[in-house]
């Protein structure tokens, strides 16, 4: 099941399958990890606010308009 | 002589391992912006004198900030490359990396935080990783010093693999199967740290933490400005210092102007520090005495914050709430450096990526933010009178900065640069490096204000002697006792707010105002044209339309919010 990240249940992780935006926010989030074939985990969403992502060892916080372009093919528990 | 590059991520180490390399003492910081004005210095290489340069940190080489493109400059210019890589976070440091290596400079690696691997349950192969990049790897500990030497004898083992250009999933895949053959992952218990880290920036602890977190630092920074003023600062102003004015006060006697001009004049036969007025005694207490404990305290909590790695926390939670300001979470912390300096803080709003947040950043910096010396001030003019008049002007401008952002938000083009920022783990404050940045930061304040001050005092002095404050007054009475019901004199403090803002508001103390024409005239002056210093860098930093379009703001808004304070304020 594909969903954007916004939309991703706290707690689950997922493969990264595209990104649904321009050159510059590929390459932004490109440089956080967060590029086709990444494992990602949201670990919390703050109100009205960003979401906030582990990425191999980091976490990263991504707004709201920027994480609705990230696409993640979520892994079932 | 070679140039070597210190090349890495933000919060890397990076800064500690060029003052340990070079002897010069420079800022680390866990954020990027500081270092956008990188630091240059010089080290041996065997019996050979090689130039180091401390890159501004960056996370790729497509730059995204002004201050990445810095960083991709200046590598042209370079003959080798230090990368300092992140051993507890190899995967992410590794992406720029690997964009490095496509390039044609000679590299080495710094493995650094190396033994922070251990507490983490992280095994690296060292030896395989070298081989797989094809360039030396040194594991290193800059705060110890741990590898330091080994990483410089390396410099001659540079090398230039020469990737091929790839692909950004490229890159990725590249970077996963290199992870996956030299680095082990052993299970380990959370540590009370990692779990504050999760804590603050919890949806709703969050909250919590950040109101303790800042509440608990204007305490200290208080506490810190309050026993510098009472243990030190008074007690040489007035035993040591008052009886050396008063001796060169006694051989000024013959000489009325140019003792009014020096000392000032007397309040009840002696000098009063804070109204007489004079270059040397309110000249001087104004900065040193007054203001200066203060600055020092507000740096050295701001550094430690800045060190520890909790203002992208900050930065994070506050996102939500910045929207409505038509800004980004990041932009709190260019607002944050304001309340020291509105200097620093215009400076910070480099790294913020459109131009409009720039515009509503730099305003609203310039007209609510008030600095540490204008604060001092404010609370030695009101504090007398009890803290909940200190409360007030500091709540006037906070309703001023939201309703000011709310409204620029509305009325400029563009749209809200998307957050995007790494939480840093907490780390220990390295004690070396905070107290260097804590010290240019201070003595910045001494030389910058010290001066400007007495300037302005002088001037006060020559126009007063020569009469022609008192035509200015005239002119502006209307405005400034109809309006904002102050004295007439007040227009004075307004104009000398030009040059430093706590003079200005220094300049009400004599004025014998009431409570409500204080807090009117502290807050107007606050919101007023900005110091001279700001001015030039506002100037500098948005060019001349867009100054003029923040002047005019500024100059709307003190009118209206002083004349609807004037008006409402029943005390």
């Amino acid at each position: 099941m594909s969903v954007t990240l916004d939309r991703m249940t706290k707690g689950a992780k997922g493969k990264v399958v595209s990104i649904a935006g321009g050159r510059g926010a590929t390459l932004k989030l490109a440089a956080q990890g967060i590029a086709p074939g990444m494992l990602i985990e949201k670990v919390g969403h703050l109100r009205g606010g960003p979401i906030l992502v582990k990425v191999g060892r980091s976490q990263v916080a991504i707004g709201k308009g920027l994480a609705s372009k990230v696409v993640v093919r979520v892994i079932p528990e | 002589m070679k140039r070597i590059l210190l090349v890495g991520n933000p919060n890397v180490g990076k800064s500690v391992i060029f003052s340990k390399l070079t002897g010069v003492n420079v800022c680390v910081s866990n954020y990027p912006g500081t270092t956008v004005e990188f630091c240059r210095g010089s080290s041996f290489v065997g019996k050979e004198e090689v130039e180091i340069i401390d890159v501004p940190g960056s996370y790729s080489l497509e730059p995204t900030s002004k201050a990445e493109e810095v960083a991709v400059e200046m590598l042209s210019e370079g003959d080798v490359i230090i990368n300092v890589v992140d051993a507890t976070n190899l995967e992410r440091n590794l992406y720029l990396t690997t964009q490095l290596l496509e390039r044609n400079i000679p590299l080495v690696i710094a493995l650094n935080i190396w033994d922070e691997t251990k507490h983490r349950g992280i095994e690296i192969n060292v030896k395989r990783l070298s081989e797989l990049l094809g360039v030396p790897v040194v594991p290193t500990n800059a705060r110890s010093g741990y590898g330091l030497d080994r990483l410089m004898r390396s410099l001659r083992d540079a090398r230039t693999p020469n990737l091929p250009p790839a692909s950004v999933d490229e890159r990725w895949r590249r970077i996963g199967e290199i992870i996956g053959e030299v680095q082990r992952i052993r299970h380990h218990h959370h540590t009370l740290l990692e779990r504050f880290e999760d804590a603050s920036i919890h949806p709703v602890g969050g909250y919590i933490v950040a109101v303790l977190i800042i509440g608990a630092t204007f305490a200290v920074i208080r506490l810190i400005g309050e026993s510098l003023i009472a243990y030190i600062l008074d007690p040489i102003f007035n035993n040591v210092y008052m009886p050396f004015l008063l001796r060169i006060g006694e051989k000024l006697a013959g000489y009325s102007l140019l003792h009014d001009i020096l000392i000032g004049k007397l309040v009840d036969g002696t000098i009063d520090f804070k109204e007489s007025f004079g270059l040397l005694s309110t000249g001087v207490y104004v900065p040193i005495g007054m203001v200066l404990p203060y600055v020092i305290a507000f740096y050295f909590m701001l550094g430690l914050l800045e060190d520890i790695g909790y203002l992208p926390r900050l930065a994070v939670l506050l996102d939500g709430f910045m929207h409505r300001l038509g800004l980004h979470g990041y932009s709190i912390i260019p607002s944050l450096l304001g309340l020291g300096c509105n200097v620093p803080a215009l400076l910070a709003t480099r790294v913020l990526e459109s131009k409009r947040e720039r515009f509503i950043v730099a305003t609203l910096i310039s007209i609510a933010v008030p600095c540490a010396a204008l604060q001092a001030m404010i609370v030695g003019l009101l504090a007398p009178f009890g803290m909940r008049y200190v409360a007030l002007v500091y709540s006037i401008l906070f309703l001023v900065w939201m309703g000011l952002g709310g409204i620029m938000r509305l009325f400029t083009r563009g749209f809200i640069p998307a957050l995007l920022i790494e939480i840093p783990p907490y780390r220990a404050p390295y004690m070396k490096t905070l107290l260097m940045k804590f010290k240019g930061r201070a003595l910045g304040f001494l030389s910058e204000a010290v001066p400007v001050v007495i300037i302005g005092v002088g001037v006060v002095n020559v126009f007063y002697a020569l009469g022609i404050l008192d035509q200015i007054a005239k002119f502006t009475s209307p405005l400034i006792t109809r309006l904002l019901g102050l004295p007439r004199e007040a227009v004075l403090a307004v104009i000398i707010g030009f040059l430093r803002k706590d003079i200005g508001v220094g300049m009400l103390a004599p004025l014998n105002m009431t409570v409500k024409q204080l807090v009117v005239g502290c807050a107007t002056l606050a919101m007023f044209f900005p110091c001279i210093a700001t001015f030039v860098v506002l100037f500098k930093e948005l060019g001349f339309i867009h100054t003029a379009r923040a002047i005019a703001i500024m100059i709307v808004t003190a009118l209206l919010v002083g004349g609807l304070l004037n008006a409402v304020l029943w005390f």
